[in-house]
């Protein structure tokens, strides 16, 4: 437990090297684009790792909070005038909040019945996003101010997205081994049994979902400064779809996971481009797919089972792993 | 203006429940959610569409031609990805099979973009006539719409009460591991349920194509019309997914018009967070 922890830091440390040293290496604008990219999706898979991986809620508007935190983010700083630092914690808390609401009204019913409703308020979220155009913008985006103006200003937003993605990791890091991680853990794997160990449940559900949800604003908050426009399409079903994709081809509920997941999907889609353009959702989907099929643990289960030092790095027990259960299966 | 409005909200409740009845079946007989259901509406437009327009089918033969097709690749899509279920006894058989359809779900849209392009089509009316009922003049395609669903549903429910395999899926429904010490064997009725599920989503989608316009991302309304059905009539019940589907096809009609149309489809959307928060068993299901 004490090297897994270890090495989770290391592997954060190895990161933060890489995202020092990168900008030296990647000259090209597309490039450090895709990096940025890369942070705005790895933010999110983070926090819906710890919504849908750690807590087990099947969150299908988890984009929706992304565009949330974004377009409140970019309506401050455009119409208030507020520093778009200040702005990008107003969006978090204002996606937090509104998970906050969302999830105390509809995490009292169980199973499938939560993701029917959190699909449906992404709908009704982007519909009105579309249609009220006179605030937002309509279809064709909301321009926001950016983080730093002049000629440097790229760089120094890119390293602002590095800071966040850390701070990211480093939290579901600390979530993971944390008192607070054992009761998520606990929710997700057995809630009646959490129930009877005296974990108050339906506070911990909402706090996983309200606390992923903050993040994801933050991380829209971030891409609307970063590339200075908002659209309705970030809180799309195909984005929800990248996502969940990313984090599966990952490793659902393991910390490092997420990070190579986005990794792959961002770096892979960037590369394909060229020869397949619009192929890209299509190859993901059936990568996401096949993984559930054969490798449920995602990559980590597949490094886990071919390296024994990555070993330490992962969780003992993946969660879904592939043991015939116990109890007969009724519901 | 009352009577068309309350006769076309019958007639499309009719249609939203015939979606509806599929993935209750599914619910009831392998005890998960698919949420690839939308999709295969829209591959049941598509077959219906190319029946009419390439082979020059009537629409009568178009809409069975599409449900067949689209009974076995729902059976194939059961076998090659949904039967771990079962023959390996997964740990959270519902969360597996959420991210599983999810994925099928995002595979086939991206597909029939590919194929078919992203465009709108329309099969030519199966009917150019207008009826009149009670003295008011009413959309024909509607009203022949409407019938087909009922029939379609009662054809349904008189398949699961008199047939020998329709009594099997009631039995799973009502006890998987009973069923079981009886003798149904759950691997091959779990695909041709599957099957049957879809064929009846393609069966709405081919019957309402010339109403609504197919395109490959039109299985998204259907889809939360149909869970919402779900939800409003209660799980494992069909007569419950009937009377919800006329609920909302009601609702729907009747607060577009007296509402706002804009809002047509956050009518359904209240609807069910009311039944959810307030009676989140449904209307005839059983307390869970």
């Amino acid at each position: 437990m004490v090297s897994q922890k270890r090495n989770q830091y290391w592997f954060a440390a190895a990161l933060l090297f890489l995202g020092l040293i990168a900008p030296l290496f990647v000259t090209s604008l597309v490039w450090m684009t895709t990096l940025n990219i890369f942070f705005y999706y790895g933010i999110l898979t983070i926090s819906y790792n710890i919504v849908l991986g750690y807590t087990g809620l099947f969150s299908f508007c988890h984009v929706t909070f992304g565009a949330v935190g974004g377009y409140v983010s970019a309506l401050l700083a455009a119409n208030a005038g507020l520093s778009p630092f200040l702005t990008l914690i107003v969006g978090s808390l204002a996606a937090g909040v509104c998970g906050l609401a969302l999830g105390m009204v509809i995490l009292r019913v169980r199973g499938f019945y939560l993701c029917l409703i959190t699909w449906a308020f992404g709908m009704v979220v982007e519909t009105v996003l579309k249609n009220e155009y006179q605030i937002t913008g309509g279809t064709g985006g909301f321009n926001s101010p950016t983080f730093f103006s002049g000629p440097n200003a790229g760089l120094f937003a890119y390293f602002i997205g590095l800071g966040l993605f850390l701070a990211m990791y480093l939290v579901s890091v600390a979530v993971y081994h944390s008192s607070w991680g054992l009761r998520l853990f606990a929710v997700r794997d057995d809630i009646d049994a959490a129930e009877t160990m005296g974990v108050r449940t339906r506070f911990w559900k909402v706090f996983g979902f309200a606390f992923g949800s903050a993040w994801a604003g933050l991380a829209g908050a971030f891409y609307a400064h970063f590339f200075s426009l908002v659209d309705p399409t970030i809180a799309g079903l195909d984005e929800q779809g990248k996502i969940c994709l990313m984090l599966i081809v990952g490793g659902l509920g393991t910390v490092a996971g997420p990070v190579l997941g986005t990794f792959f999907v961002v770096i892979i889609s960037e590369m394909i481009r060229g020869w397949v353009a619009e192929t890209n959702l299509l190859l993901f989907a059936i990568a996401m797919i096949l993984t559930v099929r054969f490798a449920r643990g995602g990559f980590m289960e597949v490094l886990q089972m071919a390296n024994p030092w990555i070993k330490a790095l992962l969780p003992k027990g993946p969660s879904r792993k592939d043991t015939p259960s116990s109890h007969p299966d009724e519901t | 203006m009352l009577t068309e409005l309350v006769i076309l909200g019958i007639a499309i409740g009719m249609v939203y429940s015939l979606m509806g009845v599929g993935l209750s079946l599914l619910q009831g007989v392998m005890k998960i959610i698919n949420f690839a259901h939308g999709e295969f509406y829209m591959i049941g437009g598509y077959l219906g569409y190319f029946a009419i327009t390439l082979l020059g089918f009537p629409f009568y033969l178009a809409v069975p031609v599409a449900m067949i097709l689209t009974f076995f690749i729902g059976a194939v899509v059961e076998v090659l990805l949904l039967s771990p279920i079962h023959s390996q006894k997964i740990e959270k058989p519902m969360d597996y099979t959420l991210i599983m359809t999810f994925g099928l779900l995002l595979a086939l849209r991206q597909l029939a973009t590919k194929l078919f392009g992203p465009f709108y089509r329309k099969p030519p009316d199966y009917i150019k006539a207008d009826v009149f009922i009670f003295g008011v003049k009413i959309n024909g395609g509607m009203i022949l719409a409407g019938i087909m669903s009922a029939v379609l549903v009662t054809l349904l429910a008189l398949y699961l009460r008199k047939s020998w395999r329709g009594r099997g899926w009631r039995a799973l429904t009502q006890s998987g591991n009973g069923a079981r010490i009886n003798g149904v064997d759950i691997g091959k009725e779990s695909w041709i349920a599957c099957g049957t599920a879809c064929a009846l989503a393609a069966a709405a989608g081919a019957i309402v194509a010339p109403l609504f316009t197919i395109s490959p991302h039109c299985g998204g309304p259907p889809l939360v019309k149909s869970y919402e059905i779900l939800a409003i009539g209660g799980l494992g019940s069909l007569g419950g997914s009937v009377a919800a589907g006329i609920i909302l096809g009601l609702a729907e009609t009747l607060g577009s018009f007296y509402i706002s149309s804009a809002y047509r489809d956050a009518i359904g959307f209240v609807l069910m967070a009311l039944f959810l928060i307030f009676r989140p068993q449904g209307l005839f299901g059983q307390k869970v």
